[in-house]
């Protein structure tokens, strides 16, 4: 078990004002069997009537609509969390996790991926399956921020060689999925790493099993989940929909820092 | 009778006065078609429609109550009945709806259910349309206009009157309002079936909005009024499809939903008409497992039979599909609107072949079915009475309970031997009389 | 029903305005037309230039069948009609499907009269129409607030045309009280500085032909119109 301290925050300046804001923030540590939120500060600005409510995914999501013109918006979030993944119970599965979605479909290289590995899996268990997918994609894969796009697909970032966790967990979901493994798409903090962070989780009798590809590590006490979804669509930290604003620059930065 | 068939060109006019129309894009540009009307009506006698009636209720029972288990407990999928492809990979399952349960349960609060008569007077289920089916302005106003031109013709028959459907809709409409105003949503006036859309805000007293007229703040939906005053909606029905409904959750960039829609809907603020989610269970894949659907939800025999389907996705069927594609009618399950329809009579022997080869590469994206011989109705074109194919879409309202509307929209083929019968592609639209004794 | 959104006002506003305009155009291009026939064979220039609407017409036949019935300028009557009946289709629940079918009627007379080989006679329908229209109106239209915008279109569009073709001062003075007995009725926010700078040119001065382009620019921003929205997403 592990008591983390993390903090969210992030900033966006509009160049010139917007109204009619509406946005939908995933940035609440959910609490369940294995992550327990002890203490949580919020502060988001502007507000109206913020909402907290829960998405398809069983995600805590935050709400509002700011009617007010503004040229600033900001979110942060503190507080601690206890994490202890021993503690993970069973849970019956959605189907929809072994199915491809919008960022995961299969195309040419991620099914010669797909072959490639599972020469290697036969009789492995879904965890050790998501292992070898893990060293055949760090084999075709390496890691440059800048190369690919929040849109970029599995498909399209392998086709690249090149880019971020969101690429790597989209490419470990797809060829999992294809592979037969149950898998999903996880947004969190890692300790240490000043920024956001992706990994997949693969469904194994019963328990969802953490696997971080852009590491080559397995998800520890020291992982703090956001969301999860099938990709990155469902997890969306801020979606937003305004009028007005001209060019945008937006700041986050997010800590985690093992506490006593 | 008579005085309805020697009135068609008034009534047609009439029609057109009304502005009786659905858009269609040519060219990228915005038309307004008039839609055809023949008088002659379908005529379906007290028994009929009684057999009708019960075979609609039923389909539509069960199929609410596997829309309920499909984004809840899923048991039809445990219990093998149908297999997870059929949901899980139909564009139409959301997973963003799931575990919603909506109000008073219901799902299909309107449900278009295409029908058709084979020569041997068997009834047949061709279709479910249980997302925004539309149609059943034109049978009201066609009938407002007839029994003015022949009111001899309605007293010396014992037709019901169609014109309750107003009533019926609101009634559903205030029966899962979960405390606030009706409001009937369109995205606006290019849409196709515009002209319902504001006839239906006039004959159930609803608010008609523009996307941008609602809102939604702290999980409730309010309707801006021009005072600056905001009217709380109790049930929104919506003649915009799923994709479009909520930018916040559904497609980004689009500008005819309602931001965050889902969220007050999912807190259980308000009535969503029909439900989002819907397209799971009328995706042409899933109606060859309505039958099976009844049995395993309500324990019955289905009463209305499908249409003889087959489903490439079984090996069984694949092998049958391939060797007989000339005597069957393929389908394609991601379209509708009577696009991605095929008969394979009518193709080339090169068509033929890369249908069977797209078959062959993915079976789930098609079905097939046996070409029903329709029963053929009278038409009145160019001075004299002529057979034209022709189907019936029966709507079935749920609210509190389940009716099917005494009536319906007859649609016919304009071409001789036809069997596309769609307004967009030119086809035109019959009364339907449902006899009372 | 009286729920009503800021943007089904101004589409009443608007209603209000282009079916007058079509009725006061075309009795004045029914004057303009009798002077062509016999006397003046420019007096098509003056009409448009009242109008403040440049002339793009060759010679008298090609104005008269063009400034009625070329549907692609946004000057001509049928253009005007069509732009009524853009905002009357998106407001057959508020005004009745009933009151709706006259601007359909209207639409179509005007249609017929293009391809009529004398289509002054089927003007005649479109007054006819007109007329119907807004006797439907009072008939029909359940609510008062809807009625009082509708009219108070007509109201300004009238105005603007009287002073157009400087009608006379007393006759511009009676549909200004119209009006202004209107605004109290609507109950809808309009401007009021304009109202008061209006006040002080029609109903202080005798007459008003020096003052023609600050009333039309006063009339322009009586009643406040929506801006367009654009929405960006994150």
């Amino acid at each position: 078990m592990q008591r983390l301290e993390f903090s969210y925050s992030m900033k966006i300046v509009f160049s010139s004002p917007v109204v009619r804001h509406c946005f939908s923030l995933r940035c609440l540590p959910f609490s369940n069997a294995y992550q327990r939120v002890c203490e949580l500060f919020l502060e988001v600005s502007p507000h109206n009537v913020l909402t907290e409510t829960a998405d398809g995914f069983g995600n805590r999501i935050l709400t509002d609509r700011i009617t007010q013109e503004h040229t600033d918006f900001s979110v942060y979030v503190n507080g601690i969390a206890e994490v202890d993944i021993a503690a993970k119970e069973r849970e019956t599965l959605n189907g929809i996790y072994k199915y491809p979605s919008q960022y995961t479909h299969c195309g040419e290289r991620l099914t010669e991926v797909t072959e490639a590995c599972r020469a290697q899996c036969a009789q492995k268990t879904p965890t050790e399956i998501a292992g070898v997918v893990m060293s055949e994609l760090r084999r075709r894969f390496t890691y440059q921020s800048g190369a690919t796009s929040i849109q970029t697909t599995a498909e399209e970032a392998l086709a690249g060689g090149k880019g971020v966790c969101q690429d790597y967990a989209h490419m470990q979901i797809a060829v999992c999925r294809s592979l037969g493994v149950p898998a999903r798409y996880v947004v969190g903090m890692q300790e240490g790493i000043g920024e956001t962070h992706a990994w997949a989780e693969v469904y194994d009798d019963g328990i969802w099993v953490g696997i971080d590809p852009t590491n080559n590590k397995w998800v520890d006490d020291r992982y703090l989940t956001l969301s999860h979804g099938r990709d990155f669509a469902d997890c969306g930290i801020n979606r937003g929909l305004f009028i007005g604003g001209g060019t945008q620059t937006q700041t986050i930065e997010a800590t985690v820092r093992v506490v006593k | 009778m008579y005085g309805l068939i020697d009135h068609k060109d008034e009534i047609n006019r009439l029609l057109s006065r009304y502005g009786v129309n659905f858009g269609i894009y040519k060219q990228n540009e915005f038309h307004e078609r008039l839609f055809p009307f023949d008088t002659i009506p379908r005529i379906l006698t007290k028994d009929e429609f009684a057999f009708l009636e019960r075979g609609l209720a039923q389909r539509v029972l069960a199929l609410n109550l596997f829309l309920n288990d499909i984004y809840g407990e899923k048991k039809v999928l445990h219990d093998g009945i149908l297999p997870e492809d059929f949901v899980y990979r139909s564009t139409g399952f959301l997973p963003p709806c799931e575990h919603i349960i909506p109000s008073k349960r219901v799902y299909n609060h309107i449900s278009g259910i295409d029908l058709v008569q084979g020569k041997d007077l068997t009834w047949y289920v061709l279709e479910d349309n249980l997302r925004i089916p539309s149609g059943a302005s034109y049978p009201m106003i066609a009938r407002d206009l007839c029994r003015r031109a022949s009111p001899s013709t309605f007293q010396n028959n014992a037709v019901f009157d169609n014109r309750c459907y107003g009533k019926m809709l609101k009634k559903v409409l205030d029966d899962v309002n979960l405390g606030g105003i009706n409001v009937i949503l369109t995205p606006g006036r290019y849409n196709s079936a515009f002209f319902e859309h504001s006839y239906l805000a006039e004959q159930t007293g609803a608010v008609f909005a523009m996307p941008q007229d609602l809102f939604v703040e702290g999980n409730v939906l309010y309707y801006s009024e021009y005072s600056g005053t905001r009217r709380r909606v109790g049930t929104v029905y919506r003649r915009i499809s799923d994709e479009y409904l909520d930018p916040m959750t559904f497609l980004p960039d689009s500008l005819l939903g309602v931001p965050h829609l889902l969220d007050a809907y999912r807190a259980g603020n308000v009535a969503v008409v029909n439900a989002p989610g819907n397209g799971v269970a009328d995706d042409k894949g899933l109606y060859y497992f309505v039958p099976a659907l009844i049995r395993y939800y309500l324990g019955e025999t289905p009463i209305l039979e499908n249409a003889p389907t087959f489903l490439p996705y079984f090996e069984r069927d694949l092998k049958y599909v391939l060797g007989n594609l000339e005597k069957l009618v393929i389908k394609d399950v991601s379209e509708s609107g009577g696009y991605g329809v095929l008969f394979g009579s009518n193709l080339s022997a090169n068509e033929r072949e890369s249908l069977r080869a797209a078959i062959h590469e993915n079976p789930r994206r098609f079905i097939a079915q046996e070409v029903i011989d329709f029963k053929d109705l009278s038409v009145f074109e160019d001075g004299k009475v002529t057979a034209r194919k022709a189907d019936l879409r029966a709507f079935v309202l749920y609210g509190d309970e389940i009716s099917v509307w005494k009536g319906g929209l007859t649609r016919f083929a304009r071409e001789e031997g036809s069997y596309v019968v769609n307004s967009s592609q030119g086809g035109g639209f019959k009364d339907t009389w449902v006899l009372s004794r | 029903m009286g729920i009503i959104s800021i943007k089904s006002t101004d589409n009443l506003f608007w209603l209000g305005r282009y079916v007058e305009r079509v009725f006061t155009t075309l009795k004045m291009f029914t004057e303009c037309y009798d002077l062509l026939i016999d006397s003046d064979e420019n007096a098509y220039i003056d009409f448009l230039n009242k109008l403040g609407i440049p002339n793009t017409y060759a010679y008298k036949q090609d104005f008269i069948t063009n400034f009625l019935f070329d549907e692609t300028n946004p000057n001509s009557v049928l253009s005007t009609m069509l732009s009524a009946y853009d905002n009357a289709v998106v407001m057959r629940n508020e005004i009745s499907s009933e009151t709706m079918s006259y601007i359909q009627l209207a639409v179509n007379a005007m249609r017929r009269g293009k391809e009529s080989t004398a289509p002054m006679l089927k003007l005649q329908e479109v007054f006819d129409c007109i007329f119907a229209f807004w006797g439907s109106a009072d008939d029909y239209v359940e609510s008062e607030t809807t009625r009082n915008i509708l009219k108070f279109g007509r109201s300004v569009e009238r105005l603007d045309l009287y002073t157009r073709f400087s009608q006379p001062p007393e006759l511009i003075r009676k549909e200004f009280s119209i009006l202004l007995n209107r605004l109290y009725k609507v109950g809808v926010e309009c401007n009021i500085a304009a109202i008061d700078r209006l006040m002080k040119i029609i109903l202080e001065k005798e007459d008003f032909e020096a003052d023609k382009f600050t009333i039309q620019q006063e009339l322009a921003q009586l009643f406040l119109t929506l801006p367009a929205d654009v929405y960006t997403h994150l």
